[in-house]
């Protein structure tokens, strides 16, 4: 098992028993009181599609999205954005619903294996490995942090946030030697506000705050920038067209 | 919310205790010199191993006794080439390759098997066989 899995772990057994610690009066800390209901409708008649349409679409741009730079661009997009849902799932479980919060931790961590495999069919298996393990090792710097505020350590917090801001010095240094265009100080920089919303969502679902979804949405909405930087010099190395 | 606890503590220490350790028996470092990956000049007897994407790019290498490997670093980040693995490491050398263009080089003089390590970034393995 590798470093980050095992704090993943950890971080489960960590939280279990300290809502264990908070005796059983049912009171789930950070559950919202008034999850507001919902209603879904489902239409079951699939659309009929023409070829006026398909016609249609291609005008507004959906084939341009089939080009090779676009198709990777959108590809990181989405798995970034899962990451970080994702990891906000795992800490939301790990906190409030411990008994499915393994799950939550594997789902997470397929989700950095396809980054790993995204990464590996450009630059080769070796360093999608390398990848990888550099991905979990900042995941467990976060679970850390998670740890940390979850006890009210702060000199751990602190320890964690030194480790993340050593991480994206070692997680630029690995970019820049597969992309110049990516230099170490621009990676650097770009991943600064991926860790400080990331940070302020793990705060929110940790001490139970009303807005944790929505501060989990923003650390989301930063990834397609990041996704769009990545993907732009990926494109550019390689030269795939769009 | 989650309240602090004894169980907690003792939990924590245990799960997430990360102890690394290792010493350096002999090495060099040396100004920048980029050069690509595995060389080996014969008659100097030195194999020169890069180090370039977080890897130790050809690192396993079998050499014969006597022979120097020298690991040249082009990645702009601080490595290690530490003896041993990262759970064992083994105090024979721990080189220190502080950003790119530094390099650090051990002379094997005994066969055998030395497997090494980057202590900063343990995925980073490789496996030298010493032949008489």
């Amino acid at each position: 098992m590798n470093s980050s899995r095992k704090k993943l772990a950890a971080l489960g057994l960590v939280l279990a028993l300290g809502a264990a610690a908070c005796g059983s009066d049912g009171d789930g800390g950070a559950a919202p009181t008034s999850a507001p209901s919902t209603t879904t409708t489902t239409t079951t008649e699939a659309p009929t599609t023409t070829t006026t349409e398909a016609q249609a679409m291609e005008l507004i741009g959906v084939a341009a999205a089939q080009s090779p730079a676009a198709e990777l661009r959108s590809l990181l997009t989405a798995q970034l954005q899962e990451h970080v849902y994702l990891a906000g799932t795992a800490v939301f479980t790990a906190i409030n619903v411990p008994s499915v919060f393994e799950a939550a931790a594997a789902t997470l961590d397929q989700n950095s294996q396809d980054l790993a495999a995204s990464v590996a069919s450009l630059y080769g298996d070796d360093a999608g490995d390398a990848f990888l393990e550099l991905w979990r090792t900042h995941i467990g710097f976060f679970v850390d942090y998670t740890t940390a505020r979850a006890m009210g350590d702060e000199a751990g917090q602190m320890a964690a946030k030194t480790a993340l801001q050593g991480y994206r010095e070692d997680f630029g240094a690995f970019l820049e030697s597969a992309n110049p265009a990516l230099t170490k100080e621009a990676v650097v920089a770009e991943l600064q506000p991926h860790v400080e919303t990331v940070f302020a969502a793990i705060d929110a679902v940790v001490d139970g705050d009303a807005d944790a979804f929505d501060k989990l949405k923003v650390a989301a909405n930063v990834m397609p920038n990041t996704a769009a930087t990545l993907a732009g010099a990926f494109a550019d190395q390689f030269e795939l067209a769009g | 919310m989650i309240r602090t606890s004894h169980r907690i503590i003792t939990a924590t220490v245990i799960a997430l205790s990360v102890i690394v350790a290792g010493c350096a028996e002999r090495s060099v470092v040396e100004p920048p010199a980029g050069v690509p990956a595995t060389t080996i000049d014969a008659s100097a007897a030195t194999v020169t191993v890069a180090v370039q994407g977080f890897l130790f790019q050809d690192g396993d290498l079998e050499i014969e006794a006597g022979t120097t490997v020298r690991w040249e670093n082009q990645d702009r980040i601080l490595h290690t080439v530490t003896a041993g693995t990262e759970a064992a490491p083994s105090g024979l050398f721990d080189i220190q390759l502080d950003g790119d263009g530094s390099s650090g080089e051990f002379t094997f003089s005994s066969p055998g098997t030395y497997e090494y390590f980057c202590a900063r970034h343990p995925h980073m393995t490789g496996t030298i066989t010493v032949t008489p």
